[in-house]
């Protein structure tokens, strides 16, 4: 809702009230305030007379105008084509400095001088209002010509613009602000009489509203004679601050009595329903999808109430007669019926599924003050109207639990002030402790007690009322939840200590990107079926994705060591939930330094393996084959972890390496809830020196070092307490075979080895490496 | 014996200063040539000599040792030398990395409810419209459906457009007493420069018998939590409108950027909103089969206080990976 200081005090005095009052009082209450702002004209624009208006000699386009600007008649070229000898204009005088910066001057157009210029709202820092330039009328106040604009009222203004909540309906118009500010400010609301007319003839003679059926709006019709409708300036001009502005004038009172007064109010051409100047009959019915719908002669929809009105039933300045309506439908209703239909709508679907205002004779009598007030217009007396039952809501509100819910006592004479003055009727017994409370119709919001405790509560106001810590009884709050958060933070913290860094993607992907790189998709039936992008039109199914496009970025930024990783949840094709860890890391293993000498080596397999094991513990890898596309198949290993498979590590495959311009780059993805979050148990250990060895044996080039270890671990005995290898070389002259050294660690729980021991047990180990694959020593 | 002294203290090294010894105290040494003279000398003068040529000997023996230790402290002294380098050298770039700022956020945020006995509670992603809307006072053909764009799959569930429908399943799973949070990721259809189609909130919710819990009581909380979050800032609870709770209430703090004086971050308000909360409505209660209780919930958008806390301009940087923020956060 966007209106003005002024407008607002059409229905309630504020002139001892500061504009932050009023605003910090609407945000109290909960209107919220997005802004407010001054209007500012420019000194130097004056309220002028256009006398004469000619065609320029020499540019189709242009006008030459006389013009009186009080004490002086100047000479003004006007490219505007709305230009007319006897409009009251602005006019910007030569020294004037325009909003935009412009600064008037003597200026020559075309060999015609020109003092000044005749200004469209938007050149005066106003919004626009229609084509061309602005036309004053005495709306505003008399037009003295010569006199600053910015002193008149009306341009000595300020915006205000307030938020609603979709639950406040009540307040989608002016008058719907004042009444709601009236309760915290105290001050009275105007109160609307329309004035009856004398010598008017009987509404009966022109219109017959037919209403057999049973329908849920009411409806509010009369009927007026038209000379010339015109909307006065004011309305323009407030239409376009509120940003309702309207080609027709019609469009525009119509407009402004609906925002002003909140009533939903509609025009029709009289023509529509009748034959040849006789009495028109308008039919209201249910149309066959529910809606309530009016009817032309020709038995066709002219409007669904509170939802479109069609373009040819509309009332035009050509339409002699009128015939105008006030509805309204309860916004539930509405809601309801209208939703799914795929129908048209206009700007009142807006305000009746929100709720409109009830009180139909108010808008009408409304719109017909303004009518008259600047147009040649005669009404016919009286009214036609459908007016459904209106069901009272009685809520009991016990004093008790109001002081519960709040957490303080509101004394009672104050409850009730405060809920007469929201338009409530409230009824009660000195004696008890329980009112009851009747809620005005225009307060479609309010179903309960608690509904009515924060009517209370919004006008003594949130802040006036004193915390106050809770009591209650501790009780053990360690859930799987809270063992879930920890064990996630403790990985997150140990990745982030060797040098990964933290990282949140979308849980989308793209459908094709998937399947390119070979991974699952979800099913097509429990796919998303309204995707925001293209890109991003499906669930993630791996982490590692999104982190590879990271790095793609990253590198562009220039970063030559990327390290990322991400805990996330990843759907498989079912669409069930699963938390994965993704790492990556691309690029140099350090940044460039004194102590590599600015030539840090890039990542590579053992390196990044050592790192993940860093982050999840230790683990064995043993070679598989990939179930995706992502990584090189000759540098990929299952992450074994107690015996369990936990994830997968591997390089990423060349062909997106190459695609995505990566540097050389591994990623690891594992399911985090296979991952340990246990105590550590200790194992008793040996008091005995420990002695270590390195052998470096030669084996067959083909012969994976997991098959070496699995038959050295059954072969070995229980004094070999570890063996892992530590160097491989490789030369043109060992042929199929390379060099493995082996650095093995013994030690007795029974005494400190001598040499021999150990000799004697790495010869029986190195005999039987030679017996079963031919190993020898290098 | 003074030439000893001297021959002593300009010894320039510890094999000189032993090269010394030896010719002092050695076999053959001076003192082992001195003692040997004892024997000639009368019975009455040997007493005398040798008590002087002890005392000698351990004067030496003791100003030997001294310059021995000195030695030895400037040969240690002149090996770290060697050893020392121009620490200036040091490179600031540390090789560490850095947790995100939203997941870090949503610690401090998760650490404070526990603190104050809150458990953490989980649900999934996929939701379905009865968590998510209906259950949540949000039924068909309501309009503030509108202000959470949706999406849907095609089986008609839906991703969760906020974390509440944890709050519905915490209270379908559990018996009041209720104090919870439910912290995760939420999903509205929405990405431009200020929204992005996934995000994080941190929901609340105390319930208890009626008459225990008040608004008093969310009052108190959320004003702790908040001086907690921002240091001491003022904070402003404004009606507002929440399906799901009646009376609702949105808070503000007085912006940590001008201190309540108007700027652009607080659009010259001098308040930034930074929660959402209310007393539960009835009807949410009804659709879980709760009877007797009342009690409060409140949300916040951990994205938003992230931003607030480190000042971080672009919502959009925060899920993109980018090194050029993240790793100002080392």
């Amino acid at each position: 809702m966007i209106f003005t200081r002024k407008w607002l005090s059409e229905w309630i005095d504020l002139k001892d009230i500061s504009s932050e009052e009023i605003c910090t009082t609407l945000n109290s209450i909960g209107l919220e305030v997005d802004s407010l702002t001054k209007i500012e004209i420019p000194k130097n624009v004056v309220v002028a007379k256009v006398l004469s208006c000619k065609k320029h000699p020499d540019a189709n386009k242009l006008n030459v105008c006389e013009v009186d600007l009080g004490d002086e008649v100047k000479q003004i070229v006007c490219g505007a084509p709305n230009v007319q000898a006897g409009q009251f204009v602005a006019v910007s005088k030569v020294g004037a400095v325009l909003p935009n910066g412009m600064k008037i001057k003597e200026a020559t157009l075309r060999g015609v001088n020109s003092s000044g210029m005749i200004c469209s709202s938007e050149e005066i820092g106003l919004p626009k209002m229609g084509s061309g330039i602005m036309v004053l009328d005495d709306s505003i106040g008399e037009l003295v010509l010569g006199r600053e604009l910015s002193e008149y009222d009306v341009f000595n203004d300020e915006i205000i613009e307030v938020e609603l909540t979709a639950n406040r309906g009540d307040c989608q118009s002016v008058y719907g602000i004042a009444r709601d500010l009236s309760v915290p400010l105290d001050l009275d609301l105007r109160k609307f009489e329309s004035e009856d007319e004398e010598d008017q003839l009987g509404i009966g003679r022109v219109l017959n509203v037919n209403a057999t059926e049973k329908v849920d709006a009411s409806l509010l019709y009369r009927v007026c004679e038209q000379g010339k409708i015109s909307s006065p300036f004011i309305i323009d001009l407030r239409l376009a601050i509120a940003d309702l502005y309207r080609e027709t004038p019609l469009d525009r009172v119509l407009e402004y009595a609906t925002y002003v007064s909140g009533v939903l109010l509609r025009a029709y051409s009289h023509e529509c329903f009748s034959d040849k100047n006789e009495k028109a009959t308008i039919k209201i019915k249910k149309h066959s999808n529910k809606l309530d719908a009016v009817f032309d002669k020709k038995n066709e929809i002219s409007s669904f109430i509170g939802i479109y009105q069609f373009e040819e039933s509309k009332a035009t300045l050509n339409d002699e007669r009128v015939i105008l309506e006030a509805n309204y439908t309860h916004p539930e209703i509405i809601s309801q019926n209208s939703a799914n239909k795929n129908i048209e709508s206009d700007r009142h679907l807006y305000l009746s599924s929100r709720g409109s205002e009830p009180n139909l004779d108010f808008g009408m009598n409304y719109l017909e003050e303004i009518l008259k007030k600047s147009s040649e217009v005669k009404f016919y007396a009286g009214s036609q109207q459908v007016i459904q039952n209106f069901e009272e809501i009685r809520i009991p509100i016990s004093l008790c639990e109001l002081k519960e819910l709040i957490g303080e006592e509101i004394p009672k004479n104050k409850i009730v002030q405060i809920l007469k003055r929201l338009g409530f009727y409230v009824t009660f017994k000195n004696e008890q402790s329980v009112i009851n409370v009747q809620v005005p119709q225009f307060r479609h919001d309010i179903k309960n007690a608690q509904d009515v405790c924060e009517e209370i509560v919004r006008i003594v106001g949130i802040d006036n009322i004193a915390s106050k810590p809770l009591y209650f009884s501790e009780k053990n709050r360690f859930n799987s939840a809270y063992n879930s958060f920890m064990k996630r933070k403790m990985y997150r913290q140990r990745a982030v200590g060797v040098g990964f860094f933290e990282t949140l993607h979308f849980v989308f992907d793209n459908k094709t990107r998937l399947e390119k790189y070979g991974l699952q998709t979800v099913y097509k039936k429990r796919d998303l079926a309204n995707p925001i992008t293209n890109e991003l039109n499906t669930l993630r199914t791996s982490l590692l994705p999104n982190l590879i496009e990271s790095v793609n970025r990253n590198i562009k930024f220039g970063k030559k060591s990327i390290r990322l990783y991400e805990i996330g949840t990843v759907f498989d094709k079912t669409r069930d939930e699963e938390l994965c860890f993704g790492l990556v890391f691309s690029g140099f293993k350090e940044y460039p330094k004194v102590s590599n000498h600015g030539k840090p080596e890039v990542i590579d397999f053992f390196t990044f393996a050592d790192k993940i094991s860093q982050v999840i513990g230790s683990f064995n890898l043993v070679k598989g084959k990939p179930k995706n596309l992502l990584v090189s198949p000759y540098e990929y290993a299952l992450i074994i972890q107690d015996g369990k498979e936990v994830g997968y590590i591997g390089r990423v495959h060349k062909q997106i390496e190459k695609d995505l311009d990566l540097y050389r780059t591994y990623v690891c993805e594992v399911d985090m809830k296979k991952l340990p979050f246990d105590r550590k148990i200790a194992k008793s250990y040996s008091k005995f020196q420990e002695s270590s060895r390195d052998l470096s044996l030669m084996i067959p080039k083909k012969l994976s070092f997991s098959t070496i270890k699995e038959f050295i671990e059954i072969k070995a005995p229980s004094e070999l307490v570890k063996f892992y290898p530590i160097d491989i070389y490789e030369d043109e002259n060992f042929g199929d075979k390379i060099s493995l050294t082996i650095k093995f660690h013994f030690q007795s729980s029974e005494k400190t080895l001598e040499d021999e021991d150990v000799n004697k047990f790495l010869d029986s180990t190195l005999k039987s490496l030679n017996e079963k694959f031919g190993i020898t020593m290098r | 014996m003074k030439e000893f002294k001297n021959q002593i203290e300009s010894c320039k090294s510890l094999k000189e200063l032993e090269d010394l010894r030896v010719s002092l105290f050695g076999k053959k040494g001076f003192f082992a040539g001195e003692f040997a003279k004892m024997k000639k000398l009368p019975p009455e003068e040997k007493k005398s000599f040798a008590q002087k040529l002890n005392e000698d000997k351990e004067f030496f023996l003791n100003t030997l040792n001294e310059k021995k230790l000195h030695l030895e402290a400037e040969a240690i002294a002149y090996e770290m030398k060697k050893d020392g380098v121009d620490v200036t050298l040091f490179n600031q770039a540390s090789e560490a990395g850095a947790l995100h700022p939203v997941m870090d956020t949503m610690d401090k945020i998760i650490e404070y409810f526990v603190a104050m006995n809150f458990s953490i509670e989980e649900g999934p992603l996929v939701e379905d419209d009865f968590h998510n809307f209906e259950a949540l006072n949000l039924p068909k053909y309501h309009p503030a459906r509108d202000m959470q764009d949706t999406f849907y799959f095609e089986d008609g569930m839906l991703l969760r457009t906020h974390t509440s429908p944890v709050q519905i399943r915490t209270m379908l799973k559990d018996k009041p007493p209720i104090r919870m949070i439910c912290p995760g990721a939420v999903f509205r259809r929405d990405y431009d420069l200020t929204h992005t189609p996934m995000f994080h909130q941190v929901e609340g919710l105390v319930v208890d018998k009626s008459g225990v819990v008040s608004f008093a009581n969310l009052k108190y909380i959320l004003e702790d939590f908040l001086k907690y979050m921002f240091g001491d800032v003022e904070v402003r609870f404004r009606p507002s409108f929440f399906p799901f709770t009646e009376p609702s209430a949105e808070v503000d703090i007085s912006c940590i950027f001008c201190e309540g004086r108007g700027c652009r971050v607080c659009s010259h308000t001098g308040w930034l909103e930074v929660l959402g909360s209310g007393y539960v409505d009835e009807n949410v209660f009804k659709a879980v089969g709760y009877e007797g209780v009342s009690g409060y919930a409140f949300g916040l958008g951990v994205e938003r206080f992230a931003m607030l806390l480190h000042k971080i301009p672009d919502l959009r940087s925060l899920f993109e990976g980018d090194l050029r923020l993240l790793e100002q956060f080392r």
